[in-house]
């Protein structure tokens, strides 16, 4: 985690940023994109270069540019680069899913699983994987359907004359906590079987290849580029209802667009690598608490540390008690929780 | 411009709130709805805003349906300040009223020359100029909503609702915020409707008043035919004393004791 706390840097003068002029302020934005870039960019190196065999950076770097066919270079293309980039797509998505949610629900504790996503993926991982394994094949697409029908199942029941966020909230815990009975129901059914589901039930990207990359990027891009178009809407959709009807926007058209982009976002992600929750609700916050809540620069910056994050975490994973693996999700909530709790005093102390 | 509704109906639920209301607001007014609490003032404010679907009826925006009308459009004739109103912790005065050139945007969404110059316009109107760079959310009660006024004029609206705007203000900053609605309307034109509770407020800054009950009009007219014994004992149910300021010619009254009895002055009711 060293890398991500290095973020921080320049956040120690978070407090001072009122007075700060608007020029400084863009400048500052601007830094701490690059920050997490560059951030980004050291994960995904040290995330290839790590594992059961170690590659030094330099090797990794030139194995990805060159095409001497040695055994380096098919780990690092066959194994390693297809799981790091899978893991960044997968952070990234979740985080900007989450960071959206929170944005249109004006309720800090959405994320992914609020509007169903992991219900969802959970019930159906449980039917394919546990009550029918003959249909195991078809884990990804299932996961997928669960998780976005569930989304679709929660935004039917809530809709009365429209969609209050509340309602919808609400709507979503009683849906979960409903899905939740059957995977449940189907685990007790099946005791023997349930150890082949634990791998899906925390997320992981053990053996993640360039097959599950195919199912991610499309929906990790078009997330992002309709995300990125819709940072001006989220704004206004922050400061009220009513205001942003004033203002010209059709608040309940343009939820319901995001409400759909973000639960494609995680349901993508979800079916590639399991119930991979709380990257969503964390790493909004913490870039909130970094950047601030202007969703031009929260956008770029969930998008950059989301991807950061679940590398770094997955090379820990690899690595803490190697030769066995642990799943990224059991990492990402063991190091991510404290630090994250961290933030939140900090971030609350200097707000005050 | 001119506001108009014809026989507005709005309902939450089955329950119908605001019944049949019909009447208009004239270019460069100040009009006021009063009201005792539930009689319907903040709905038939949400419904002109576009916030609530009216049962039937029709709101005309300068001879134009809103209901049909481009909701951007709208928006850059008609500004709102509703009750609800909040702005993320770090969003300064000038983040918050440059989002009032929302409904003025193209595609790409970026403020030209002229929407920096409304803006600057919009925080100079409500002297919000100094405070430019504070955190919304550190003012005090009265700049806060000055705030958000400077954004509403941001999107150099012809028309500006205000739905109780001086509430959990003190007196000052009411008084204050009122001194500025009346500049509004009477240098820059601005038709301007709004939602009071305080009646001799009411009857200190607008043209006319539109008294509500049970979600009907129960009058409309100027302060001097709305401050009225009648009136004021038949919706609000209290016996008053009433009076005239002797130098805004505007009538006041307060609420004396039903034992008392009625006692009328001068007449000042008219």
């Amino acid at each position: 985690m060293s890398q991500t706390e290095a973020a921080l840097g320049p956040a120690a003068g978070h407090d001072e940023r009122a007075s700060r002029t608007l020029r400084e302020r863009t400048a500052y934005r601007l830094f701490v994109l690059l920050v997490l870039a560059a951030l980004g960019f050291l994960a995904f190196l040290v995330s290839i270069s790590l594992g059961a065999l170690r590659i030094p950076v330099g090797e990794v770097v030139r194995s990805l540019f060159t095409d001497t066919e040695d055994i380096t270079r098919q780990i690092v293309w066959n194994i390693r680069l297809p799981r790091t980039i899978v893991g960044g797509l997968v952070g990234m998505s979740l985080a900007l899913s989450g960071a959206v949610l929170q944005g249109v629900m004006r309720n800090p504790l959405a994320a992914p699983n609020i509007i169903g996503v992991s219900a969802g993926a959970a019930v159906a991982a449980m039917v394919l994987l546990v009550a029918l394994p003959q249909f195991s094949f078809l884990l990804t697409p299932g996961a997928f359907i669960g998780a976005f029908g569930s989304t679709i199942l929660i935004y039917l029941l809530a809709w009365k004359n429209g969609i209050k966020p509340m309602r919808l909230v609400l709507a979503g815990v009683a849906v979960s906590a409903f899905l939740g009975a059957i995977t449940n129901t189907l685990m007790i059914f099946f005791p023997e079987r349930v150890q082949g589901v634990i791998g899906f039930m925390v997320g992981g990207l053990i053996a993640r290849t360039w097959k599950h990359f195919d199912v991610i990027w499309p929906y990790a891009l078009a997330g992002l580029t309709l995300v990125s178009l819709h940072a001006k809407q989220l704004n206004i959709l922050m400061l009220g209802d009513e205001v942003a009807t004033g203002l010209g926007l059709r608040v309940e058209r343009t939820r319901m667009i995001l409400i759909a982009v973000a639960s494609l976002l995680a349901a993508s992600a979800v079916s590639v690598v399991g119930l991979l929750g709380f990257v969503g609700l964390i790493v909004p916050h913490i870039v909130r608490i970094i950047i601030g809540s202007d969703y031009r620069y929260l956008i770029p910056a969930s998008a950059l540390f989301g991807a950061a994050l679940v590398m770094a975490c997955d090379i820990v994973a690899r690595v803490a008690f190697d030769p066995v693996e642990i799943p990224v999700g059991i990492i990402m909530a063991a190091l991510g929780a404290p630090f994250f709790l961290y933030l939140l005093r900090r971030g609350f102390r200097s707000e005050a | 411009m001119k506001l108009e509704l014809l026989d507005l109906s709005v309902a939450y639920g089955k329950e119908p709130v605001v019944q049949n209301v019909s009447f208009s607001i004239e270019s460069g007014e100040l009009l006021t709805v009063i009201g005792a609490n539930g009689s319907g003032k903040s709905t038939l404010m949400k419904a002109i805003a576009r916030s609530l679907r009216p049962l039937n009826g029709t709101v005309l925006l300068d001879g134009k349906s809103i209901a049909k009308e481009d909701t951007k459009a709208i928006a850059r004739k008609l500004a709102i300040l509703p009750q609800v109103h909040n702005a993320p912790p770090d969003f300064t005065v000038r983040d918050l009223v440059s989002y009032g050139r929302f409904p003025h945007l193209g595609v790409a969404g970026r403020l030209s020359v002229d929407d920096f110059h409304a803006v600057d316009r919009a925080l100079e109107l409500t002297r919000m100029t100094p405070l430019a760079h504070r955190n919304v959310n550190t003012l005090s009660g009265g700049e806060r909503q000055r705030a958000w006024i400077s954004m509403a004029l941001a999107q150099e609206p012809r028309v500006l609702l205000l739905d109780e705007p001086t509430t959990f203000l003190d007196i000052s900053h009411q008084f204050d915020l009122l001194e500025l609605i009346n500049t509004l309307n009477e240098e820059s034109g601005l038709t301007i409707m709004m939602v009071l509770h305080d009646l001799n407020q009411a009857a200190r800054y607008s043209h006319r008043i539109v008294v509500l009950q049970d979600g009907r009009v129960h009058r409309i007219g100027t302060p001097d035919e709305i401050i009225a014994h009648d009136v004021l004992s038949e919706v609000f149910n209290i016996r008053v004393r009433i009076l005239k300021d002797p130098e805004y010619g505007c009538p006041y009254f307060i609420p004396i004791r039903s034992e008392e009895g009625c006692i009328d002055l001068d007449g000042a009711a008219g």
